[in-house]
């Protein structure tokens, strides 16, 4: 075993509930390579997860980071990840803005079976029709109320600041 | 962080009132002092999501639209079932529910209200509950009373699903609040498995330049938890609950 290197746990989650579907465990590895290709060793079956995706990589702390290398990105919280980033129990790793999520986990994570990740189908952007909306906000914008409403409004809010 | 946030959808069914009530606990959850306004006088609703029953003659906004009582004396402190065990010493989150009596209903619709007054209270709540924050849960629709409450908070809250009905309602709200001054965040709700979340997000912001703080799935678990307890209490592993503590944290940043 090397030194630092931990008991670790990766988790593919269930797209709509987020529960564990499948779980790889790992002792006294410091580097995990997460991907779609069968020499990973997490492997996600997703198109939108690229052969090479991801690496987990501990340092001699035992402290792990997350290096995307797939096309598509990798994101934690939202953000996609640009530089290797510290990852910790319960931090939950997209794989593609759009691809499935995997938990990671320090120490053992049971998991359960279940369904496997669904895929992207292209349904239509909802659209605006400008005209109908420059006519509707007129309707309401142009008229005495509105502008009392935004008189009042300067007002009510002037009061507060002062309070 | 912003201290009044109004939250409104412009057509209902968008899950204003749930998506409201769970954000609200998750910011409780991080040690916040939050208050909830059912300011959804003709229709509301939120009380139900708190589980807070209304018993007859206890105090409702209306009592204090109409002079009757203390903002305070119609909030109910409802942290204990709310955060149900979560949170820290300092967390605490109130319901300021309206009435459902129909006699009371009809009369706000019939009479309006004084919304000088309603803005008193809001001070009055965030400075007596000390409060970090106050969400003001609005009516659909861009009625008078509704626009008002959105032109004095310090930031609204949109709700829209990803369809083209609103879209085109959320283009005109976005449209007035911006001519009120009213900074915006844009919630996704209910989106379909299959959709382009990427690109939905992309074309949300780009359409109304407005930032988006949370791409919310289309939730079935939420239907069978609707009236009676809080889904981020009953599914933390949820990606509903995960995507909405993304919106949370936006919230505090």
């Amino acid at each position: 075993m090397l030194l630092g290197a931990t008991q670790i746990a990766v988790s593919l989650l269930d797209p709509v509930k987020g529960h564990p579907i499948q779980t790889w465990e790992f002792d006294g590895q410091s580097l995990i390579r997460i991907g779609r290709g069968e020499t990973n060793d997490v492997v996600v079956a997703d198109p939108l997860v690229s052969r090479t995706h991801a690496e987990l990589i501990s340092d001699t702390a035992g402290r792990w980071r997350v290096v995307s290398l797939g096309r598509n990105g990798t994101l934690v919280d939202g953000e996609m990840v640009s530089d290797p980033m510290p990852v910790r129990h319960g931090t939950i790793l997209q794989l593609g803005s759009n691809g499935p999520w995997v938990e990671f986990s320090e120490g053992r994570r049971a998991s359960r079976g279940g369904e496997t990740v669904s895929s992207i189908s292209d349904l239509a952007m909802p659209e605006i029709d400008q005209e109908l909306l420059k006519t509707e906000v007129s309707k309401i914008a142009d008229c005495e109320t509105f502008l009392d409403i935004q008189k009042q409004a300067q007002e009510l809010r002037k009061a507060r600041e002062e309070s | 962080m912003p201290r009044t946030i109004s939250i409104h959808s412009f057509r209902g069914g968008t899950g204003k009132s749930n998506t409201s009530a769970n954000l609200a606990v998750l910011l409780a959850r991080e040690g916040m002092r939050v208050g909830v306004v059912d300011a959804d006088i003709q229709s509301p609703g939120i009380h139900v999501i708190f589980s807070h029953k209304q018993v007859s003659g206890a105090r409702t906004l209306n009592d204090f639209l109409w002079g009757r009582c203390n903002i305070t004396d119609a909030a109910y402190d409802v942290s204990e079932k709310a955060l149900a065990g979560a949170g820290n010493e300092k967390s605490k989150l109130f319901l300021i529910p309206s009435s459902i009596d129909s006699q009371d209903i009809a009369r706000i619709l019939h009479e309006g209200y004084d919304v000088t007054l309603l803005n008193e209270g809001f001070k009055q709540l965030i400075r007596d509950l000390q409060l970090d924050c106050l969400f003001i849960d609005t009516h659909p629709g861009v009625n008078e009373e509704t626009l008002l409450s959105i032109a004095i908070s310090d930031l609204l809250l949109l709700l829209l699903r990803p369809d083209n009905q609103d879209f085109q309602g959320t283009a005109v709200t976005v449209e007035l609040a911006r001519r009120l001054n009213v900074p915006m965040l844009a919630l996704v709700n209910k989106i379909p498995p299959g959709m382009d979340r990427q690109r939905l997000k992309e074309h949300v912001e780009a359409t109304y330049k407005v930032k988006v703080g949370a791409m919310l799935p289309l939730n079935a678990e939420i239907v069978q938890v609707a009236s009676g307890d809080l889904f981020v209490n009953q599914y933390p592993e949820h990606p509903f609950t995960r995507e909405l503590k993304l919106a949370a944290k936006r919230l505090m940043a």
